[in-house]
């Protein structure tokens, strides 16, 4: 036997232990090195030694045992994915952004391994046709390694679905602005033509004597037919399902009929109050939409309001207050016929687009018209003031721009003066010649556009081809 | 649309336009038109529903929120007041006058100013108080002759010195052929009418040409009630009057039992047929007096057809039968159709007088 003379480099805290490989001497050998610390991460360096003839070409270190290897794969992924108890009540570890825990065992069959090998008995039978099957290697199966990583990635993304432009909300993914339908049906009241949207749904935490901090989901929400009848609910719960079952339950239970005026907008302007939102709402016309905060515009969907313009001021992000100061404001609308009736006078409507027409809307029902003796002279008979019963929003001129007060801006106008038209010139040239030209084009060809002239000739041409066909 | 292709009235349109151009025998409709006999008429044809006089008009501005006013009873009747001031003003009918006549006139000849200038020279008198059609425009050609300007250069100056809104320099291509058919199959009625008023003077051969095309293709497709409500109906029965084409008009009255204004109509046709232009001091017909004192207590809308079952009335529509029937005799030339209408209406109304007594004999029994 010949003697071996290696040397094995030593790392702190191992012991070695000696496990020849092959029986060939002249083949290569392995000397490994374990560690029987366990629990310990210290790695474990083999070495490949290669010896050929006696002589010692070098020395490679390779890992093939490890905390990988000697650990569970449970204690391994709750390394990596773990969270500490505290951060856990937190809410940490949920979400977009955490790792997810993948069982890579799947697509895998025991047997079959980066080196495709037949082995009789595990994954090839021992006999066929009653000969004894033996080892053999087989080609490497290339897309193997791509089958795993396709299978693993199916099960790591977080199912984020998509939603269409016309389910979303208002950001993301989220809930507040989506639709959750109807009210589920009471008794006869089946909800027919209701629609309820999401318009907060917040985690909320209160302190309790017991359990301390407690966590519960508040989802608010608000209900309509789109004709009138709406209403609004607030819902708790430990999930965010009951939370969202309660307030839609409630919403429907509450609900009150909002008049509108020709079906698509308010009576007249109003200024309405709740805790420290103040809201200040104008009617608009047919056409004009709703401006306004998000949540006064989702209610204005359900109710059925089209156009309007919404100032609230305040704390604009309080949706709950703003939604009980709109519904307030609505409620204590009064209607053309409340107003002629209140007065006693009659209520004429008159529209600048069709010539200032005096359309009579309403007259007084019960008690005869006043005459102009019968009202007293300090009386409001202003429409504005009397809706406002006395008072004026205040409305601020618009702000200009820093600029048009200086001199220089007069300068910059003038510069500007002869462009001010361009436009439209060029719309009517276009409109008269088929081109932008000057009335020197015809003596001076070459001041035409070169693209003018392109199509002035494909025109013609176009033309002579005609009258050639209908020739 | 078949149809109203096959009576596309390029060839009809130019025809009759000579004609009002020479005027049926030469005479001057503005003699006629300016009589407030004739302008009362026209007024009354007109449906005058305040729906689509006053419908709001979508003109590009930016929409605002109607207001409201409270008004008493007098607030209200003195609205009702200005309202029909304002309706009178919206249906003043445009005038109707002949074609203009040329009214260059050589100033001066000045042969040394010749190749001066290689162009025409246009001068404009720009003082604003001054009407468009009386101030002084010259022209001074290339060969050194001064002469006031024609029609065509008088439009065009005034047009880029004084400029009107909504006309343009050269005559828009809508009014030319075959742009001017094209919308006309279209049904733009309104809109053409409107464009010819703001860029034509009424005594424009161009407007001339215009308008009459219009209202042949309109008597042609008998879409009446596109002009109905405003100010282009009068002008329209006009037409038709002058032109004594007046039996599909008549027809259309007839059929919606119209009988008031199937009347008026006939007045008017009879009212142009006169050889003398009339004055306002000619006394009415006797006939015409009749009529008005009998309509006079007719709605002012004119829609409504005849009120029902009393005597009265039923002798008033008698006497207006009588005049249609006279004209149908005498005057039409779709005799047989507006006989056939005018017996159905008959036929109609004396259902409908029927079953009213029956009903109420009905209602005194029980």
């Amino acid at each position: 036997m010949l003697s071996l003379k290696l040397w094995v480099p030593k790392l702190a805290g191992a012991s070695t232990c000696f496990r020849p490989g092959s029986s060939c001497l002249l083949s290569s050998l392995k000397v490994q090195q374990c560690h029987h610390a366990a629990g310990r991460l210290t790695p474990v360096l083999s070495v490949l030694v290669q010896k050929q003839d006696k002589a010692v070409l070098g020395i490679q270190p390779s890992r093939n045992a490890g905390f990988f290897t000697n650990m569970s794969a449970n204690e391994l992924w709750k390394g990596v994915t773990g969270v500490s108890n505290a951060g856990r009540k937190r809410g940490r570890g949920r979400g977009a952004g955490v790792k997810r825990r993948r069982d890579l065992n799947r697509g895998q069959v025991i047997g079959v391994g980066k080196v495709n090998m037949m082995w009789p008995g595990l994954n090839a039978p021992v006999l066929r046709n009653g000969e004894l099957v033996r080892q053999q290697s087989q080609p490497r199966d290339e897309q193997r390694e791509s089958r795993l990583q396709a299978i693993r990635d199916q099960f790591t993304d977080q199912r984020s679905f998509k939603l269409t432009p016309l389910e979303r909300g208002w950001s993301g993914n989220r809930l507040p602005g989506r639709s959750i339908g109807p009210p589920d049906a009471v008794d006869f009241e089946t909800f027919e033509g209701f629609d309820t949207t999401v318009l907060e749904l917040k985690t909320v935490f209160s302190m309790t004597a017991t359990a301390g901090r407690t966590r519960h989901i508040s989802c608010f929400a608000v209900t309509g037919n789109g004709a009138g009848l709406v209403g609004y609910g607030l819902g708790k719960g430990n999930t965010g399902m009951a939370a969202i079952k309660q307030c839609k339950r409630r919403a429907g239970q509450r609900l009150i009929y909002v008049e509108r005026c020709d079906g698509h907008t308010v009576f007249h302007d109003f200024f309405t109050r709740f805790a420290a939102v103040r809201i200040f709402v104008e009617r608009r016309p047919r056409g004009h939409g709703l401006q306004c905060h998000r949540a006064i515009r989702e209610i204005c969907h359900r109710v059925g309001i089209s156009d309007l313009y919404a100032k609230v001021e305040g704390p604009t992000d309080n949706v709950q207050s703003i939604t009980k100061a709109f519904f307030l404001g609505l409620l204590r609308q009064r209607t053309h016929q409340q107003l002629a009736d209140e007065k006693r006078l009659h209520l004429v409507e008159l529209r600048p687009e069709a010539d200032n027409y005096p359309r009579l809307v309403a007259s007084p029902g019960g008690a005869p018209v006043r005459s102009k003796e019968q009202i007293p002279a300090d009386e409001e008979l202003d429409f504005q003031l009397h809706i406002f019963e006395g008072k004026v929003p205040l409305k601020m001129p618009p702000k200009q721009p820093f600029y048009m007060k200086l001199p220089c801006y007069q300068t910059h106008l003038n510069k500007v003066k002869h462009l001010k038209n361009q436009e439209q010139v060029r719309v009517s040239l276009l409109a008269e010649h088929g081109e932008v030209r000057s009335f020197l084009a015809d003596q001076y060809p070459e001041c035409r556009a070169a693209s003018a002239a392109l199509w002035a000739e494909k025109r013609q041409a176009a033309e002579d081809d005609q009258e050639q066909d209908e020739m | 649309m078949a149809f109203r292709r096959l009576l596309s009235f390029n060839h009809v349109g130019n025809n009759f336009c000579r004609k009002y151009c020479q005027g049926v025998a030469s005479r001057d409709p503005s003699l006629y038109f300016f009589s407030s006999r004739v302008q009362e008429l026209l007024f009354q044809l007109n449906d005058r529903q305040h729906d689509l006089v006053f419908k709001p008009r979508k003109l590009g501005q930016k929409l605002e929120a109607p207001q409201y006013v409270f008004m008493t009873d007098e607030d209200l009747d003195k609205e009702r007041r200005r309202i029909e001031q304002r309706l009178r003003e919206k249906l003043q009918v445009p005038p109707v006058l002949g074609p203009r006549k040329p009214i260059e006139r050589v100033l001066a000849k000045d042969p040394r100013l010749e190749g001066l200038h290689d162009s025409k020279l246009l001068c404009i008198d720009i003082s604003p108080d001054l009407s468009d059609r009386k101030r002084m425009i010259t022209a001074r050609e290339p060969d050194g002759t001064l002469r006031t300007a024609n029609w065509h250069e008088r439009g065009r100056i005034n047009q880029i010195f004084l400029p009107v809104d909504g006309r343009t320099v050269t005559m828009p291509k809508m009014f030319e052929e075959p742009h001017l058919t094209e919308c006309l199959d279209r049904e733009e009625y309104v809109s053409v009418l409107d464009r010819a008023c703001v860029q034509f003077e009424p005594d424009d051969p161009d407007y001339i040409r215009v308008t009459s095309a219009t209202y042949d293709h309109v008597d042609a497709a008998r879409l009446y009630e596109r002009l109905q409500s405003t100010r282009h109906f009068g002008a329209l029965a006009f037409y038709l009057a002058w032109h004594r084409r007046i039996d599909n008009l008549l027809l259309y009255f007839i059929q919606l039992e119209k009988l008031d204004q199937a009347v008026k109509l006939i007045h008017l046709y009879r009212l142009l047929r006169s050889a003398e232009p009339i004055s306002d001091q000619t006394p009415p017909t006797r006939q015409e007096s009749s009529q008005s004192d009998g309509f006079s207590s007719s709605s002012e809308s004119g829609s409504e057809s005849e009120s029902s079952s009393s005597d009265s009335d039923s002798d008033s529509e008698g006497v207006q039968l009588d005049i249609i029937r006279d004209y149908i005799e005498n005057a039409s030339v779709k005799r047989p159709v507006l006989e056939l209408a005018l017996q159905n209406f008959q036929h109609l109304s004396a259902e409908r007088r029927r079953v009213e007594r029956e009903q109420r004999r009905a209602d005194g029994r029980q």
